[in-house]
């Protein structure tokens, strides 16, 4: 069975549907809206603030509102009753609404559109102007260039503002973005691009077959470390030694070498000369390597 | 040259640009003030604080982080809020007169007296009651509603999410309706 919308889930829907322009109720609010006499109640009283908000916005110098407001548009959604005086009604003023089929009873002209969801006349019926009939493109900016009712009063208010704003800007300097600083501005380094993925498996699976392989050769080479250590005079007796003891020796040189990279890591960061650098990182490179090897 | 090329050409000195920017943005800065803060002749001051800070400011619009419109409006709505806290502090004063930006909506030639009557008390009765709604409510509905900014740039200009904006509006409708719905039952006239 079909879930039908609960009244907390319709109003919550209304707010997507006031905010429309016009208001307009999503398809599955209308239904509701059908079904529940509270919930369209509160829809029309909703949607007839938003049009009396709407029709306050009409001024003498912009009769079609802000340039971007479709102001034909900022009236009653389907369906919503306005409230509005009679007068006002019967006299043809914008606002004046045509029930649809969302509500029962006759339209308030007498007059039923059920083709048209948005039951109400355009401005240019009472004599307003709408942005597209004055042929202003309601996209950018906010003044209306070419609206006609530009009255004098507001003409002559604007070159006033204009004469003042452009006394105080030659006057005030303009802010300065803030420049972020490059590291290749202040002769560092650039970052090191981290490896991608691929490359960092293929470096982990190398290391991975180095330390089998590795393994491998000093397991086998463990019995004749005992006779070069028993012939150097290393205590071949302890079980480490006798078990291990390459491997410790492995360990042994890796850190040596960490010990001689170390120096020449931290001077190499700070020497502009490349090659102390470089040397410097292949020790590093040797010492950790042998070190993570060692370990495995 | 559209929005963003002009603010960015201002924000690199270019006075003609300013201007242009000025010309078309001015007019809906004084009516998004006037809806604001009232009718008044500190109206104009704001407005030349809000064009002067947008000259300043120029500089700093990065047309890669948002557009040009809701960065303009966003600056406007500081510079309001600035001139608003000020005047709390000088005057003491929590509530908006709006009253006299209701006459400013006369309907065209054409319309007969009664109807313009009409039309100018329903205006003022609506603006009366926008001037009693708290200032957070009254700035979404003058963006959304008077203004017709959409849902994204108004998402923009408040710093919130597109759904906290939607919300707003609701609730913002709600309370103007009860405003509304009050004056009209006790029978005060706020035009009065």
């Amino acid at each position: 069975m079909e879930r039908t919308l609960r009244c907390d889930e319709a109003r919550l829907l209304m707010i997507d549907g006031l905010a429309e322009v016009p208001p307009r109720p999503p398809a599955v609010l209308a239904a509701h809206l059908a079904a529940c006499p509270d919930c369209l109640a509160e829809w029309e009283s909703l949607a007839g603030t938003v049009f009396t908000l709407g029709r306050s916005g009409h001024s003498a110098e912009h009769p079609a509102g802000p340039a971007t407001d479709r102001r034909e548009d900022v009236n009653l959604a389907s369906g919503a009753r306005v409230g509005s005086s009679p007068a006002v009604r019967r006299a043809g003023l914008p606002g004046t609404v045509e029930k649809t089929d969302l509500q029962a009873g006759p339209s308030v002209e007498g007059r039923s559109r059920p083709d048209e969801t948005v039951g109400f006349r355009t401005d240019k019926v009472a004599g307003f102007q709408t942005d597209e009939a004055a042929g202003v493109s309601p996209q950018e900016g906010g003044a209306l260039p070419g609206s006609p009712a530009a009255s004098t009063s507001d003409r002559v208010l604007l070159a006033r503002l204009w004469t003042a704003v452009e006394r105080r800007v030659r006057q005030t300097p303009q802010e300065v973005p803030p420049r972020r600083a490059s590291p290749a501005a202040a002769g560092e380094p650039a970052e090191p691009v981290p490896l991608s993925l691929g490359w960092r498996l293929v470096n982990y699976s190398y290391l991975l077959v180095l330390a089998i392989c590795l393994y491998a050769g000093l397991a086998s080479w463990q019995p004749h470390f005992l006779e070069v250590a028993g012939l150097v005079g290393l205590p071949v007796d302890s079980w480490l030694v006798a078990e291990y003891g390459i491997f410790l020796l492995f360990y042994a040189v890796g850190g040596f070498t960490a010990l001689l990279a170390a120096p020449l890591l931290i001077k190499g960061k700070d020497d502009p000369h490349p090659f102390v650098a470089w040397v410097g990182r292949q020790f590093g490179l040797l010492a950790g390597r042998m070190g993570v090897l060692a370990c495995w | 040259m559209d929005d963003g090329q002009l603010l960015q050409s201002a924000g690199r000195g270019d006075l003609a640009a300013f201007r242009s920017l000025f010309d078309r943005y001015a007019p809906a800065m004084l009516r998004f003030t006037r809806r604001m803060i009232g009718d008044g002749a500190e109206v104009e001051d704001v407005v030349q604080e809000i064009m002067e800070r947008l000259w300043t400011r120029a500089p700093l619009f990065d047309p890669a982080r948002g557009k040009p419109r809701p960065w303009i409006y966003r600056l406007a709505g500081r510079v309001i809020a600035n001139w608003r806290a000020a005047r709390a502090v000088r005057q003491g004063r929590g509530q908006v007169s709006l009253q006299a930006v209701g006459e400013e909506a006369v309907p065209a030639s054409g319309v007969g007296p009664e109807e313009v009557a009409l039309h100018l008390d329903e205006v003022a009765r609506v603006t009366a009651g926008l001037g009693r709604l708290p200032e957070d409510c009254r700035e979404v509905l003058v963006l959304r509603h008077l203004e017709g900014l959409g849902i994204p740039e108004m998402a923009e200009i408040l710093d919130c999410p597109e759904g906290t904006v939607k919300s707003r509006i609701f609730y913002a409708l709600k309370k103007l309706r009860d405003v509304l719905t009050k004056e009209k039952v006790h029978g005060t006239d706020p035009a009065m």
